[in-house]
Order: structure tokens, then C-alpha cells, then sequence
């Protein structure tokens, strides 16, 4: 169970820069969700995954308002403030998210389908804290989150990359997000070498993602394949 | 050294042992029944990620580390492997055909063998941290959770439900139900693994109503 703290950043236990880089990876992680709505509106096409949508608002509304965050209560406002953006993601998850998928039946299902995702992961998380699988800031709780989420974005790409333009800035922001975050791990749970190689899987997986990107957008230049912003109108 | 038991009865009540043994014999039963389905209909029901995580969790609890049940389901756990071996091999010669991302197909195999590896490790990390039961049930529900949520998408893509089987839909509902029965009675304080049994039961069940209403066949 995480320990409670009434310091803003908790400098006793990790220090300065230890703190600084975290935040920059979490700041990171909100560039991603701004451009993530951004695109959608755009394209009309959440281009975030629906099975990452909903364990990560899960997640955000367990260690913002649940679990107090061993770092300090300012990152525990930022995970609130993580949860906000998120509900803006929901709202689009739930008004387009059904574009990711073409098959009907689930289309029919799938408002339902991701209600029942966001609380099935809500309890999940809950309990996987509660009964002290966790780090003080949820750290292994959110890779578990991450290393799904690069591999579903991997899918996504390969199932609408050519259909839709994907955000390159998404693409960046997510990846160097998650690697500050995993630097941070790599400095403070060197000893929990699972949580390291989760780290190190969506490493992997986000880097493939950046490959695959830039893959699509050559054979695009090239005349190969057309995106439009009107695809699924 | 004292020999191992057969079965553990020091540690596991009868009635335990008995939910745990009928589950797994179930499962066995289920991995036969897609066996059957993949030599029939040269179709692997099993969704592919859920291929990669089973295969992987056999590998590691059944000849890495050992559950403290008995002999009896050490070799148990073994068999199960021994069978996905042959699930596997259905995936990676037939399993492309039923993508329903294409452009997936080319790296399809690379993907599972990727995947493979990487649940694998993950598990093998996840049991040396002490983050699961010494019968392997924490990672085991996480990957059978995943299997149960992925039944459902790959259910809905095949046009054709035939190679679908209810004979493995039960087993699967009844495995993991008694399996269930288990983890109540041996790890009342474990809630974590409670949430996971609950979520995979809901899905199953609903899997099971699926199966039957899309493949009831249409009134006159």
C-alpha cells in the first residue's frame, strides 16, 4: 500500500532531479493527450487505443483520487490533471472510437464494451495496489497500462495508418514521455527488474511505432498509399 | 530429502485439490477440442496474443518453475504445454489466414515468436518478484483474462462461426469456473486475483451467450 505524504514533492525520498525528470516525462505524456485530441478533431478518428483508453482513465482516476502518490501531492495533481485530459478522450472514444473497428457486431457493442472496460480495469488496478504489487507512484500498475497500449498503437498503425494521418507528434511525445519515466524507474527500482523490462518492452514498441510511422508517411509522399482527413465521413 | 507427494494434501485441502484438478482437466479438454478444430477446419479458435501468453505461462510454471500442488499437476502443467505446442504450430501455419489487420500478415509470424518471447520474460520476472501464488494463479488469471476479452473481437470477424466450438467454449467456461473455485477457497485475502476471476467469468459467460445466439440457427 502506497505511504501518504503532505510534502508537495517529496525530497526526502527522491531527490531534486529525480523529481524534475519525472515531471518532464509525465509533461511529456500531456503534450501527447492535447495532440491526441487535437488529431481526432481533425480527422474525426481517435487514433489512441480503445483498450488503452479505458485501462488509462482506470488508471488515473485510481492513483489520482484513490492512492496517494509517494512522490508528492503536486504529482498527484498530476495525475488529476491527466484524468481531465483523459475524460476529453473518453468523450471522443466514445462519439468515434467505434471507427477502429470494422466489424459490426462489435460496433454494436461497443459503447457498452468500453464502459464495462473502464470499470473492469478501475477494480483491477484497485486491487493490484491494494494488495501491494505496486510502487508508491504506481509505476508497474502504468507499464502494464503502457506495454499494451505501444503494442495496440502498432496495430492501430498498421490497420489505419494508411487510411488516416496519425500524429507524429503523438508519435515523439509518447515515446520520450514514457523513456523519462523509464529512465526515473531504471534509477529508482533497479532492483525490480520486471518493472524494468516492461520499461524496456514498450521501449521497443514505441520505437517500432516511430519505424512504422515514418514508413507509412515515405510510401504517402511517394504516391503509394492517400490519407484523408475526410475518410470516414 | 522427502520425495514430493503426489498431491500436496499437507498444504491443500481435498475439496481444493479436487477444484483445481477437475479445472485443469477441463482446460486440457479445451486445448483437444481446438486441436480438433485446427486439423478439421485448419482453424486455431484461440485468439493469437492469448496463443503467446498461454504457451509462455506453460513454459515457465510448468519447466521453469514449479507449482507446490503435487507431482501430479506438475505434470499436469506440462501437458498443457505439451498440447499448446501443437496449438502453436496450428497458429503459425494457419493463423495469418484469419488476421483482420492485413498488413499484419507480413510480420504476422515474427509477431507471435516476438511475443512469445517477451510474455515469457515478463512472467519468468513477474513469478521472481514475488508477485504471484506459488501455484502460478496471479499470472496465469492475467493472461486467461486477456484470452477471455480477445474470444470476444475474434468471435465477431469470422464471418463463418463453424469452426468455432462449443465444446471448447464450456470447457473454457467450466476450467476456469472450478479453477475459480480454487482461488476463492485458497486466497480469500487475495482480491487482486478475485477482481481478475470475476472479470474472466463475466467474459466467459458472455462469450458462451454469444456463441449460442449467433450460432442458433434462424426461425423458419
Amino acid at each position: 500500500m502506497p505511504v501518504a505524504t503532505t510534502d508537495w514533492f517529496n525530497t526526502s525520498q527522491y531527490p531534486v532531479p529525480l523529481l524534475v525528470l519525472f515531471g518532464v516525462g509525465c509533461f511529456g505524456w500531456v503534450v501527447a493527450y492535447v495532440a491526441i485530441v487535437k488529431n481526432a478533431l481533425r480527422n474525426r478518428f481517435l487514433e489512441i487505443p480503445a483498450g488503452a483508453v479505458v485501462a488509462n482513465i482506470a488508471w488515473e482516476f485510481v492513483w489520482g483520487f484513490l492512492y496517494p502518490n509517494e512522490l508528492g501531492r503536486f504529482f498527484s495533481w498530476g495525475y488529476r490533471i491527466w484524468f481531465f485530459f483523459d475524460l476529453a478522450i473518453v468523450y471522443l472514444l466514445f462519439r468515434w472510437g467505434d471507427k477502429q473497428t470494422a466489424l459490426p457486431e462489435l460496433k454494436a457493442i461497443f459503447r457498452p464494451a468500453c464502459a464495462f472496460g473502464i470499470a473492469a480495469w478501475a477494480v483491477g488496478i484497485y486491487f493490484f495496489v491494494g494488495e501491494g504489487y505496486d510502487t508508491g507512484y504506481g509505476a508497474i500498475s502504468g507499464y502494464i497500462l503502457n506495454t499494451m497500449m505501444s503494442a495496440l498503437y502498432v496495430v492501430i498503425i498498421l490497420r489505419h495508418g494508411e487510411l488516416y494521418e496519425l500524429s507524429l507528434v503523438v508519435a515523439w511525445s509518447k515515446m520520450l514521455g514514457t523513456a523519462l519515466l523509464t529512465v526515473f524507474n531504471f534509477i529508482v527500482q533497479s532492483g525490480n527488474p520486471y518493472l524494468l523490462l516492461l520499461c524496456l518492452l514498450t521501449l521497443v514498441l514505441d520505437l517500432l511505432y516511430i519505424g512504422l510511422f515514418y514508413l507509412i508517411r515515405s510510401h504517402r509522399a511517394a504516391g503509394l498509399v492517400q490519407a484523408t482527413h475526410e475518410a470516414a465521413r | 530429502m522427502s520425495p514430493e507427494p503426489l498431491v500436496n494434501t499437507a498444504t491443500y485441502t481435498t475439496a481444493e485439490l479436487l477444484f483445481f484438478g477437475a479445472g485443469g482437466l477441463a482446460w486440457a479438454l479445451a486445448y483437444m477440442g481446438v486441436l480438433r478444430q485446427i486439423v478439421r477446419h485448419k482453424f486455431v479458435e484461440i485468439p493469437a496474443t492469448a496463443v503467446a501468453g498461454n504457451i509462455a505461462w506453460e513454459f515457465t510454471w510448468g519447466l521453469v518453475y514449479r507449482t507446490d500442488l503435487g507431482e501430479v499437476f506438475v505434470w499436469g502443467y506440462r501437458l498443457w504445454f505439451l498440447l499448446d505446442c501443437f496449438i502453436v504450430w496450428g497458429l503459425l501455419r494457419y493463423g495469418v489466414r484469419h488476421l483482420g489487420t492485413p498488413k499484419l500478415r507480413e510480420y504476422f509470424r515474427f509477431a507471435v515468436v516476438g511475443a512469445i518471447l517477451a510474455f515469457t520474460a515478463t512472467i519468468y520476472l513477474l513469478v521472481r518478484q514475488g508477485y504471484d501464488t506459488s501455484t502460478g494463479l496471479v499470472s496465469g488469471y492475467m493472461a486467461t483474462l486477456m484470452m477471455s476479452a480477445l474470444y470476444i473481437p475474434q468471435f465477431f470477424r469470422e464471418e463463418d462461426k463453424t469452426p468455432y466450438s462449443a465444446f471448447v467454449a464450456w470447457c473454457k467456461l467450466l476450467g476456469n469456473g472450478l479453477v475459480i473455485g480454487f482461488c476463492v477457497l485458497v486466497y480469500p485475502e487475495n482480491h487482486f486475483l478475485h477482481a481478475l476471476c470475476g472479470i474472466t467469468l463475466v467474459l466467459d459467460l458472455y462469450y458462451v451467450y454469444l456463441f449460442h445466439a449467433r450460432r442458433a440457427p434462424a426461425p423458419a
